[in-house]
């Protein structure tokens, strides 16, 4: 999952970009709006994270602006304004949701769980399929009711697999949604990445719910999702 | 006697009338006193006619000529009449038109001079009496002593004061009538820029205008500027206060976001991190509570009409968003062209917390509605906010309005939503009631706020994409 976290506050962007590292996420930050925009429009983000108040524009023109290139990705603001006209005006804008300053850091991250899943077309924060089950918010993946145990990259692997279910997803998208930058993607640790992933969700090999299409990429399926 | 109109018309309405019965008095009195001197100088000539047709022998003996110098003394009952006596003796003669009337002359005269009298005769009839004293040198050179006596009936001049009166009062009546009407139309145009500025004032507060914009005549001119600029600069301090606030929030909150930040630090042991927590979140809550409360306004003053369906369906977009996964289903019933009175940030502020609170606790319907409330015109609108959820048990009705209290504290940040609530419709002089929805069931929150106008601005019904 690729976040962008626009935020002017050094010490805050930092916080929140680390955290979403330990939670898998591919960060991308920034504290001025005009990179802002430019990262929006160029990056394949998945969820983002806007300040409104920046220093050299509002957030809420930054996400207008994505808006007016089509660019659809969920945007969750960030604001110190607890004022309702502030959150109608940011919704009005493009915005998907809202955070009033300060806020707790589980309540970020489920919030922007809740953004990725519903862009996705998922109404529950419970995915399944088969027997396959997947709690974004307790971020847990059970298996016929057994727990797998799993690291925060396989995770975002499975997740976004899940997400894109019966979809098929290329090798290049999940290193770009999984790895920050360019030099890291090696096709061959995707490869030892779902490997392991598979062995953990169907260790006897009877499910089979990771396909692979030789050229293409990945699909989850179990048929019935 | 509170309108200027009335206080004027009614002291120019006293002058007038005291114009009038002075002036009518003094003219009734001149042209009095100009009849009784024609009356007087009348009888005098006849009396000297008298004297000059009366012959006295030398003898003493007064003869009278059968042809009287004037011939009304010779018609009867003519009204002009004659008599000659001794003082204090008998009659000598009396004039042919006098047969059968008594006349009471007055019996002194002083010797030499005269007298003048108003009487009435046998027949009742008014008389206008002159009496001459005169003493009469015969030829012998005896000195006679006379009195000649003259009346004049007061009927021609009573009837002749009458008429005039008569023509003085119709004349001054309609004059009077004239002039109040024209004071009224003067007082009319000249008070006209004072009630031009008392209807846009009224404008202004049922928030149609933000400025007193006519053009007024130069005395007005300065007040209405004077206004204007008190009304601007209120307008502009609110903002300025406002932003103040914003850029205080902003400077607050980002630092107890970062501190809350702190807390995600591995280092930190657990039942510290647990603790400062707490404190931010009581931090996080007076600084919302504060400053939201601050914000909302209450300006009424040349505040402006907000359309409330308009303001509705935000809320409810916004919410649709928010809630989305809920599936909620939020409706907005408010009736074209309501329009509130009051900020726009103020309703919406309303709308969304109450909306909010509701959503939060919903089972699956949300409905916001709106009414006007009693009279027409100003008058003012009920705004309710209702759910299928569990309702709101009444002994936390009471509570729940005030002050950051949370109804729950399971749900997150609900007891600060609906406090700035009751702050704001306090402003407003409104009331806030909390009772069960008798449709869906569960809560239904209802404040009553200021309607606006006409709702017929059509500013204010531009909608927002």
């Amino acid at each position: 999952m690729r976040l962008l976290i626009v935020e002017d506050e050094a010490r805050l962007r930092e916080s929140l970009a680390e955290q979403f590292r330990t939670a898998g996420f591919v960060v991308d930050s920034t504290g001025e709006a005009e990179e802002a925009i430019f990262l929006g429009e160029e990056y394949p983000v998945d969820v983002a994270v806007v300040d409104l108040g920046l220093p050299d524009a509002s957030g809420m023109d930054v996400i207008r602006t994505w808006r007016e290139q089509r660019r659809g990705f969920p945007v969750l603001i960030l604001t110190a304004r607890g004022r309702w006209q502030d959150k109608v005006a940011g919704l009005e804008a493009g915005a998907d949701d809202y955070l009033v300053k300060p806020f707790q850091p589980e309540e970020l991250a489920a919030r922007v769980n809740a953004l990725l899943r519903r862009a996705a077309g998922w109404a529950t924060p419970v995915l399944e399929c088969g027997d396959v089950r997947l709690d974004t918010a307790a971020q847990r993946v059970t298996v016929g009711g057994r727990n797998v145990n799993l690291t925060a990259y396989e995770y975002r692997i499975i997740e976004h697999l899940m997400l894109h279910a019966g979809q098929v997803v290329s090798k290049t998208e999940l290193s770009e949604h999984l790895y920050p930058d360019d030099d890291d993607r090696d096709s061959n640790v995707i490869e030892v990445l779902i490997g392991r992933v598979r062995r953990k969700l169907d260790p006897d090999g009877t499910r089979q719910p990771l396909e692979t299409l030789r050229g293409r990429g990945y699909r989850f399926s179990t048929g019935d999702c | 006697m509170r309108s200027i109109n009335t206080r004027m018309l009614v002291a120019a309405s006293l002058v007038l009338v005291l114009f009038f019965t002075l002036s009518g008095g003094v003219l009734d009195y001149v042209f009095r006193r100009t009849a009784e001197d024609t009356l007087t100088h009348n009888l005098q000539l006849t009396a000297y006619g008298l004297m000059s047709a009366a012959n006295v022998d030398p003898v003493g003996d007064l003869r009278m000529p059968s042809t009287l110098p004037n011939p009304r003394l010779s018609r009867r009952a003519s009204g002009l009449y004659g008599q000659i006596r001794f003082p204090g003796g008998p009659v000598l003669w009396r004039s042919p038109s006098a047969k059968g009337i008594r006349i009471p002359y007055p019996k002194h005269v002083p010797s030499g001079g005269e007298r003048t009298a108003r009487v009435e005769d046998s027949r009742g009839k008014r008389l206008y009496t002159l009496s001459y004293s005169v003493v009469w040198q015969t030829r012998s050179g005896d000195q006679i002593p006379f009195i000649f006596d003259v009346a004049e009936s007061l009927e021609p001049y009573d009837r002749q004061l009458a008429q005039f009166r008569t023509n003085l009062f119709t004349g001054f009546a309609v004059l009077t009538a004239l002039l109040l009407a024209i004071q009224a139309i003067v007082l009319r145009l000249g008070l006209r820029p004072l009630r031009r500025i008392e209807s846009d004032l009224a404008a202004m507060e049922a928030g149609r205008h933000t400025e007193l914009t006519g053009r007024y005549p130069r005395e007005l001119a300065r007040l209405a500027d004077n206004l204007n600029a008190l009304v601007r600069s209120q307008h502009a301090h609110l903002e300025r206060y406002r932003h103040s606030l914003e850029d205080l929030a902003h400077s607050l909150k980002t630092p107890l976001a970062v501190m809350a930040s702190y807390c995600n630090e591995e280092a930190m042991p657990p039942e510290l991190r647990s603790k400062l927590r707490e404190q931010i979140s009581r931090l996080q809550q007076i600084v919302d509570y504060q400053l939201q409360r601050a914000a909302a306004s209450g300006a009424r003053a040349g505040g402006k009409t907000v359309d409330v369906e308009a303001c509705a369906e935000r809320i409810r977009s916004t919410l649709g968003k928010v809630y989305r996964e809920r599936g909620l289903e939020i409706t907005v019933e408010v009736p074209k062209g309501l329009t509130f009175l009051g900020e726009e940030g103020d309703l919406l502020e309303v709308l969304g917390n109450l909306g909010d609170n509701a959503c939060k606790w919903a089972g699956s319907r949300v409905r916001i509605a709106a009414v006007r409330t009693g009279a027409t015109g100003g008058g003012r609108i009920r705004v309710s906010v209702e759910d299928d959820g569990p309702g709101i048990p009444a002994r936390h009705a009471d509570r729940l309005l005030r002050r950051g209290v949370r109804g729950d504290q399971s749900i997150q940040g609900q007891g600060i939503g609906l406090g700035v609530v009751g702050d704001i419709v306090v402003m407003y002089g409104g009331e806030v009631s909390v009772e069960r929805s008798p449709e869906l069931g569960g809560a239904r929150i209802s404040v009553t706020l200021p309607g606006g106008g006409l709702g017929q601005d059509a500013e204010s019904r531009k909608r927002p994409r």
